[in-house]
């Protein structure tokens, strides 16, 4: 039962992060492999304010922030310009992140990563194991659901799905495209440190290999199987991609091999998606 | 302090020049069909790891490089073919190109963690580590092939896409794919000949870094970054302004350990694309092929 | 001082002039048509005014105001918009939704509105329904109000951008081959759209090719050559100019 609650945290973690993917690559088209460096800036601005002893509401809040402004900051350079520039900072963002996080071992605790994590207290209710976390991982993913929802629903919400649509003609009726775009990548970042936080809170433990571009491909992988644009989309794509590994270890395959097989599924149905099933399973197309 | 000055220059030279390779052809494939194509960079690893298992079955090192080259072009003439050009005949976005991308190099790099070995590799060649003295610097061998075999290739593209016929055919296709179409160039045969080419050239600093360094299926994708912003910096479209700001970028990262510690290098290339789009985001170079981005 | 004022404009794009020595203004609740062959710079002077490029030299005057080097977003702010030869709608979007993004109010574009406040939002969305309802109906295309715009015939399109650019509440309508394409029904459609617009009190600036059309809408006619202005005056007296016309059928090659 344990290890049943302990798929569905972590399903509902990448949820989580998927959402933040989907809402930039999906909804606006802005292309993103980082959303597992963002992530991480999340997770490691968590671990750092719960370990100097702030509370898991306001340690969360701070580290939604810092990947905002992370994710923000990254993208203004060239949020300006037109799609290939924005490839580069991303890829660019991801491998300069991992960099930072093995690197900045004050904070980050190095390749070794940060060890004890403070556990998630809400009102002096501890939420150690997998079965009590699901309420907070549970929770944090309605909410984030549900402003999604709603963001999509709002006029902001058509705004951006016209931006991806046509961004000269959003450009000629008078809206600020670049204000819109800013908005959306502090929203999105704001997702996936809530994620990263929610991660960190869980396992307790962080390391660079937790965020690192593999990582994004599989978030990426995520949004593109269960399709871009829709809710369920994003929720049923990690379900199904965290089963994977769980299913390699029916194969008995050597220890060394696990990882490279299951990076190779997931290349593989990035490429059987695109080729046959643009819109995943329960989206629409990319 | 200034022959550690001179190690750090010519080290970056030496890396500059195989970067420049894969820039060049990067640059050369995506001005041709507009793809913004990851996967070389797991052409460029796979190559490496072919060329590593031939010689562990005692082939000398030209046949493996041949090989490996041989396996390159395939490699790229597949990609086009079972995955670009199908994409480009639904209309496919640039955003779902660059996914499909994505998955290809994920395939790669993984095949050759699965086929060989997920490892850290070194060739068993003798001659590996032996140097070679050119006054007050000391090159390996490996690395002195890299200094002449790629500047080699990359002006032989150059002089290919100027002076043949077919290199003619694949630049006039660059500049304007919808003439191209009705005065049957076809199109598609061009890119494949263009990737094909790419791919067999970035195989060769593919094999020669990995003999010099050692390889490893992931770390691929930083080189392919720093060859990317040097495509971008030097003006996209530019082969030659993609190939000197490679070797100017790999310097700049090679001596900036000076001041900085090395673990930061690609930090340091960051900074520099941040800087480029910031205040010249055409590129140093005007760009030849006029290619909207 | 005219209504608007775009003087000495030059364009070059690498070697080719697109406007040279471009002068030319008009005024207030008029239809002014642009006339010309192709290539003489009629959809460069609609993106030199609406801010889509910067003009070498030269300036663009709205009602006192120097537009030249504004933002596209301060330009309709100031009450110049524009519509697109290729329409440029949201082709995924409901005819609905094509108007509401084009709304002149920001009203409800704010993320952080639309996440804690999701009642109010919900007003706006209303209030703004409403109000791009209304503009659909100008146009006639509340029968059509919630199909996606790639389902329209090419004729609803067009009113559609119609629609879409009144939305933006700018009082100066520029508008890039609004006949083009369309067959006669859908053409005599948006003939009397174009004078319901005027009557409405915009001013409008046309791009049109067909001499008919200009002699049914036009109060003034611009006609332009080789990116600068050849002649301006009363429609009838350009249309039926025959050095004029020699030129705009390409009898001078």
């Amino acid at each position: 039962m344990n290890f049943l609650f302990s798929f569905i945290v972590l399903a509902e973690i990448f949820a989580i992060v998927a959402i933040s993917t989907n809402l930039l690559m999906g909804v606006v088209g802005i292309f993103s492999v980082a959303q597992a460096a963002i992530m991480g800036c999340g997770a490691y601005a968590y671990a750092v304010l719960a370990a100097a002893g702030v509370p898991f509401v306001p340690a969360m809040g701070g580290a939604m922030m810092i990947a905002a402004s992370v994710n923000m900051l990254t993208a203004l350079p060239s949020l300006r310009l037109a799609g290939d520039y924005f490839v580069i900072t991303s890829f660019g963002t991801q491998l300069v992140a991992t960099a930072v996080f093995i690197n900045w071992v004050v904070f980050t605790g190095g390749a070794a990563g940060l060890p004890g994590i403070p556990v998630a207290e809400i009102f002096g209710i501890s939420f150690v194991t997998a079965g009590e976390f699901l309420w907070i991982s549970s929770v944090a993913l309605g909410l984030v659901a549900l402003s999604f929802w709603s963001l999509l629903r709002s006029p902001y919400g058509k705004l951006l799905h016209a931006i991806r649509l046509d961004e000269i003609a959003v450009a000629a009726s008078g809206r600020k495209v670049l204000r819109a775009k800013i908005g959306v990548s502090l929203v999105s970042g704001a997702y996936a440190g809530c994620g990263g936080a929610l991660y960190a809170a869980y396992i307790s433990f962080i390391d660079p290999v937790s965020f690192d571009i593999h990582v994004s491909v599989l978030v990426i992988t995520m949004v593109v199987i269960g399709g871009a644009r829709t809710l369920a989309g994003s929720i049923l794509g990690p379900f199904l991609l965290l089963a994977i590994p769980q299913v390699l270890t029916l194969l008995e395959l050597s220890s060394t091999q696990v990882g490279p097989v299951r990076q190779l599924i997931y290349g593989l149905i990035l490429i059987v998606c695109v080729v046959w099933r643009p819109q995943g399973l329960a989206g629409r197309s990319l | 302090m200034t022959m550690l000055f001179l190690h750090l220059v010519v080290d970056g030279i030496v890396t500059g020049c195989a970067i420049g390779l894969v820039a060049a052809t990067f640059a050369y494939f995506y001005s041709t069909s507009g793809t913004f194509h990851v996967a070389h960079a797991g052409v460029y690893t796979f190559c490496g790891y072919v060329a590593w298992y031939c010689t562990t079955w005692g082939i000398p090192f030209v046949p493996s490089l041949l090989i490996a080259m041989g396996v390159g072009a395939l490699l790229g003439v597949i990609i086009q073919g079972l995955l670009y050009a199908r994409l480009a005949q639904i209309k496919a976005s640039p955003l779902v190109m660059l996914i499909g991308s994505i998955g290809v190099l994920t395939v790669l790099q993984n095949l050759a963690a699965i086929f060989f070995t997920p490892n850290i590799i070194q060739f068993e060649f003798p001659w590996r580590i032996a140097n070679v003295e050119l006054g007050p610097i000391f090159l390996s061998v490996p690395q002195l092939l890299i200094l002449i075999l790629c500047p080699l290739l990359y002006v032989a593209l150059l002089l290919f896409s100027s002076y043949t016929a077919l290199g003619r055919q694949i630049r006039a296709v660059a500049s304007n794919p919808e003439l191209a179409q009705i005065t049957h160039l076809r199109p598609r045969r061009m890119f494949i000949y263009a990737i094909a080419i790419s791919s067999a050239m970035v195989a060769v600093p593919g094999v020669l870094v990995g003999i010099d360094q050692a390889m490893q299926p992931y770390t691929s994708l930083i080189i392919l970054l720093t060859a990317v912003v040097a495509v971008i910096a030097g003006g996209i479209g530019s082969l030659t302004g993609a190939f000197f700001m490679s070797i100017a970028l790999s310097t700049i990262q090679s001596v900036s350990v000076l001041l900085v510690s090395g673990r930061w290098s690609l930090a340091v290339v960051f900074v520099i694309f941040i800087v480029f789009i910031l205040v010249r985001p055409e590129g140093l170079v005007k760009r030849k092929f006029s290619r909207e981005l | 001082m005219s209504y608007l004022d775009v003087a000495g404009v030059n364009k070059r794009f690498g070697g080719i002039a697109a406007l040279t020595d471009c002068t030319f203004s008009i005024e207030p609740n008029g239809i002014s048509c642009i006339v010309g062959p192709n290539g003489a710079g009629k959809t460069s002077i609609f993106n030199v005014i609406t801010g889509f490029i910067t003009p070498d030299t030269g300036s663009v005057t709205f009602k006192g105001h120097d537009l030249t080097t504004t933002s596209r977003h301060h330009r309709i702010e100031s009450g110049i918009a524009r519509t697109f030869q290729n329409l440029r709608l949201f082709e995924e979007l409901s005819v609905l939704d094509n108007v509401l993004t084009c709304l002149a109010d920001e009203a409800g574009n704010n993320p952080l509105t639309a996440i804690f406040r999701p009642i109010h939002t919900e007003a706006i969305l209303r209030a703004k329904r409403e109000k791009a309802r209304e503009f659909i109906e100008i146009v006639g295309l509340s029968h059509k109000i919630d199909d996606l715009a790639q389902n329209l015939s090419y004729g609803q399109k067009k009113l559609l951008c119609i629609a879409r650019v009144l939305a933006t509440d700018a009082e100066l309508l520029l508008l890039d081959e609004p006949t083009s394409g369309l067959a006669a029904a859908a053409l005599d459609a948006m003939v009397d759209m174009i004078h319901k617009l005027k009557e409405r009190g915009k001013s409008l600036l046309i791009v049109e090719h067909n001499t008919q059309i200009v002699r049914r809408i036009a109060d003034e006619v611009l006609f332009f050559h080789r990116g600068t202005l050849l002649a301006q005056g009363k429609t009838e007296e350009i249309v039926s100019d025959k050095e004029l016309g020699r030129i705009y059928f390409g009898e001078d090659h």
